[in-house]
């Protein structure tokens, strides 16, 4: 009965989300008994695969950049040299998440510009900020015990970090970036707005010409892929030490 | 091995050790004891740089330890921590092995060596070796702690109230397997607590401390004998001539024991008594010279000695090991109101006795001093 919960049911699922995706005519087939009497149900300009790994880059980009970057710096304000910086990234980080994503995207437009490039940045400034919350949160919550151990063991601050730390706050890193890349894959539809392309095109084209196909499709593809980024990181999480588990 | 020369420590202008000087031997058992804040755990994390001194130097076979990378003279002595410190996040092997790998150990001769330290501390590899400290008990994360601090094979074992997390049952078997331990292995060890029975148990030297200062470092039954000033006395408590005894092994003080069988108690209730003096117990044994009763003179004997009736004994009850200390040789003494208590090997074989009039005797001439 486990296996049919963690293995068969997610790869039904994601063979059906494939075919939903590539096949034209299933797509068709499905969208016209949700909503009959449409003028088109498949979106002509570009394909549904095209669109959907143009969200891919967009997220995998942007997110890729916040989960280097955030961890990084994360690390950096918990160490003596960039104690200082502590409070001040703290600070900035929890006010940040407080503004909606589209307000963030809607701001970056007049700085930067459309396209893809900018969206990359305006989701990478957004999502920067769990991945940073949690690298510092989780690397502060490690016991100084357990570091005064290695210490006392001759490991050396490097050895610190990656044998000891990284590995006790990777729980919460990972759900810090978690957090980023599902926030990213929603957000990353407005990006279509600015012209950044993604599964927000067919879903504005539809609000446009009052084609709710169009939405479902693009709703429906981005709320797939958001849901299986999730479990596939929920997964990974699992697998990390946790330390509520002590 | 270890020397201390004038090391003064302080913190933010606090003196936590306040200029002090001695020495511990190789292979001896030194316990820095006192209370808190008198400075025993900065002491200790002087020697492997964990704390770096004001002024004075810390000597390691006759080398500073400021001459040494620090991370390397740490993996080159065994440090048990306060509170266990296991790494939460490794197995036991993990654990035990982390030193090695620190030091670049192939992990064939480190896998070898990590199950050879769990059957030394008593636990089975198979069983214990991808168990996670979470699901240790008490005792068994400590036990992994020491093999930790063993992995390397270091000459110097740096302990900071290695047991003091342990309910005192544990605490006790856990001591014991230590100096067990410790008289196979023979490694300069220096051992932090504030409970002055362990202290007695382990320490070949106990340096008592307090605020910084050393106020005597002297053998354990030394500084119980002959406290070197006030608070000392106070610290060791008014009860020190009995915890005194613990520092005595049964063994050393053993006499002849008078045994007779069971045959030839029968006779034995009423005879002449030449020289009117005190005679001893007869300790009756079976065939196989296990202790199985005894026969007791009645005390002030006249010219007629005159035995008790026979009574049956158990040797675990009355009797001690040549291996135990004089205050548990006591403490069997007066439970059975008796004058001496049998020696017993593991077999119940009577060894020998020990007497009450000894006991006394060696109270009494430590004591005085």
């Amino acid at each position: 009965m486990k296996r049919i919960g963690s293995v068969v049911l997610p790869a039904l699922l994601v063979a059906a989300f494939a075919v939903f995706v590539w096949s034209e005519g299933v797509r068709e087939l499905v969208l016209r008994s949700m909503f009959p009497d449409r003028v088109s149900y498949i979106y002509e300009r570009v394909t549904l695969a095209r669109l959907l790994s143009q969200h891919v880059a967009l997220v995998g980009v942007s997110s890729g950049l916040a989960a280097v970057v955030g961890v990084t710096l994360g690390i950096f304000v918990t160490r003596p040299i960039g104690r200082d910086f502590h409070p001040i990234v703290q600070d900035i980080s929890s006010v940040a998440q407080t503004f909606p994503p589209v307000a963030v995207l809607a701001l970056a437009v007049p700085a930067i510009g459309f396209g893809f490039a900018p969206s990359i940045v305006a989701l990478f400034v957004y999502s920067i900020l769990p991945v940073i919350n949690n690298t510092v949160s989780g690397l502060d919550s490690v016991d100084p015990a357990v570091i005064e151990s290695s210490r006392g063991m001759g490991m050396k601050r490097r050895q610190i970090l990656w044998l000891t730390e990284l590995p006790l706050a990777a729980r919460v890193i990972v759900a810090g970036i978690r957090t980023s890349l599902v926030i990213n894959v929603g957000t990353a539809t407005v990006g279509a707005v600015v012209g950044a392309g993604g599964l927000g095109t067919v879903i504005v084209s539809g609000l446009v010409r009052d084609n709710s196909a169009y939405v479902f499709t693009g709703a429906a593809t981005a709320a797939f892929f958001a849901f299986g980024l999730d479990f596939l990181i929920g997964r990974i999480q699992n697998r990390l030490y946790d330390a509520r588990s002590d | 091995m270890i020397e201390f020369r004038n090391v003064v420590k302080r913190y933010r202008g606090q003196m936590a050790v306040d200029g002090i000087s001695f020495s511990i031997a190789e292979a001896e058992v030194c316990v820095l004891i006192g209370p808190s804040g008198c400075g025993k755990t900065t002491t200790l994390k002087l020697i492997n740089r964990m704390l770096e001194p004001s002024s004075g130097e810390v000597l390691l076979d006759g080398h500073p330890v400021a001459s040494f990378e620090p991370e390397e003279l740490r993996r080159g002595i065994g440090y048990v921590i306060q509170s266990v410190g296991l790494f939460p996040h490794m197995s036991v092997a993990e654990n035990v092995g982390i030193v090695p790998r620190l030091m670049k150990w192939e992990r064939s001769r480190r896998e070898k060596r990590t199950d050879e330290l769990l059957e030394l501390i008593g636990l089975d590899p198979a069983q214990y070796r991808r168990k996670y400290p979470s699901e240790l008990s008490g005792g068994e994360a400590q036990r992994v702690g020491v093999a930790r601090a063993l992995a390397a094979d270091p000459p110097v074992l740096l302990m900071d109230e290695p047991f003091g997390a342990v309910d005192p049952l544990n605490r006790e078997i856990l001591q014991l397997e230590f100096a067990a331990l410790q008289r196979k292995l023979r490694k300069t060890v220096v051992f932090v607590t504030h409970d002055l029975d362990e202290a007695i148990r382990l320490g070949d030297h106990v340096v008592i401390m307090r605020e910084g200062r050393i106020l005597q470092h002297d053998q354990p039954a030394e500084v119980l004998a002959s406290p070197a000033n006030e608070f000392v006395r106070q610290f060791v408590g008014v009860d020190r001539a009995l915890k005194r005894l613990a520092c005595f092994e049964v063994g050393d003080y053993m006499k002849r024991a008078e045994t007779i069988t069971r045959e030839e108690s029968f006779g034995r209730r009423n005879e002449p008594n030449g020289d009117g003096g005190e005679h001893p117990i007869l300790w009756v044994t079976n065939r196989d010279q296990a202790l199985v009763g005894m026969l007791e003179p009645e005390l002030n004997p006249g010219s007629r000695l005159v035995y008790r009736p026979y009574v049956a004994l158990h040797p675990d009850e009355v009797g001690v090991r040549p291996a135990a200390s004089l205050r548990e040789a006591l403490s069997r003494i007066l439970g059975q109101g008796l004058r001496a208590a049998p020696v017993i090997s593991d077999e119940g074989r009577v060894l020998g006795e020990v007497r009450l009039s000894d006991i006394e005797e060696l109270n009494q001439t430590g004591i005085a001093r």
